[in-house]
């Protein structure tokens, strides 16, 4: 699951701010740190779940608004990436999220 | 019809892998000289930034602090010229070309248009190169990703000080930039 503390509180209140925008139970949960994925078909649903949630924070980013008390979006979506990069490598779907970045 | 804009921005990426794959044998082979547990590490640059300090208007939505980002160290909320020891903050480093370039592409979508972006590396001799009171950190989210912490609180000019030293050791690859090729 991801991980967050209260260093990372930023990260995880726009990772459930984003996910709950593009909904979607299984996103929600995963972005909530609640749940883990069993298998590539779910790994799919979520790396393209992030990426329509990046796009979102960047288009908030641009537009100067503050979600959920935070004001800089970019810093705490990088530390999310890290997160979400860090999950997908240790849990075997490196392949699966490196093209999806390739892809971007 | 000239090349589109995202399909330049497929090149330059396929230039930065293939280039990345002699970087890699280059660091394997730094790793196994040096004994060094890092060797090399890398580092997103976003112009007209430094390697390690930001400039005042292209650090992000978040305070600076004279380079430094707030988010980045933990500054002292009695005191913002003081900043504490905390191995959870600290600029961010990659230990691979790899880990770099997903992390300048990643963050490269929120920059705006003509925005260039490079990759910083950064050659530890030994452990000794890094400076006092200064330690990386492994990720324990992403093992290929560092945090560059401080272990002792200190003024942050002396924080700005060493970063400047560090800055002057880092070398930007010049010709590998990436440009955001949209509106963020």
């Amino acid at each position: 699951m991801l991980k967050f503390d209260a260093d990372s509180k930023n990260a995880k209140l726009l990772a459930i701010h984003y996910a709950r925008l593009i909904g979607g139970d299984l996103l929600i949960k995963f972005m909530s740190g609640e749940t883990d994925l069993s298998n590539t078909e779910n790994a799919t649903l979520i790396i393209k779940g992030f990426w329509q949630m990046t796009d979102l924070a960047i288009k908030d980013n641009h537009a100067n608004k503050i979600i959920e008390g935070i004001t800089d979006i970019e810093f705490w979506m990088h530390k999310l990436f890290i997160k979400v990069n860090g999950y997908m490598t240790r849990n075997g779907f490196k392949t699966l999220w490196d093209a999806s970045i390739n892809n971007r | 019809m000239g090349i589109s804009k995202q399909s330049v921005f497929s090149h330059q990426l396929k230039t930065l892998e293939n280039i990345g794959e002699k970087i890699r044998a280059l660091i394997l082979e730094h790793r196994k000289q040096s004994g060094s547990h890092l060797g090399v590490v890398f580092r997103t640059v976003i112009d007209p930034n430094e390697p390690t300090l930001y400039k005042e208007g292209h650090h992000g939505k978040g305070g600076i602090n004279q380079g430094i980002r707030e988010c980045d160290y933990k500054l002292s909320e009695a005191d913002p010229n003081w900043v504490l020891a905390s191995a959870a903050h600290g600029l961010s480093f990659s230990v691979s070309v790899d880990h770099a370039l997903k992390i300048t592409k990643f963050l490269g979508g929120f920059q705006k248009k003509g925005t260039k972006l490079n990759c910083a590396y950064w050659i530890l001799e030994n452990t000794d190169a890094i400076p006092a009171n200064m330690e990386f950190v492994q990720d324990p989210d992403d093992p290929e990703h560092y945090l560059l912490t401080i272990t002792k609180d200190m003024k942050i000019t002396d924080l700005v000080a060493k970063l400047t030293w560090i800055n002057n050791r880092m070398t930007t690859m010049s010709g590998l930039t990436l440009e955001a090729h949209k509106d963020a």
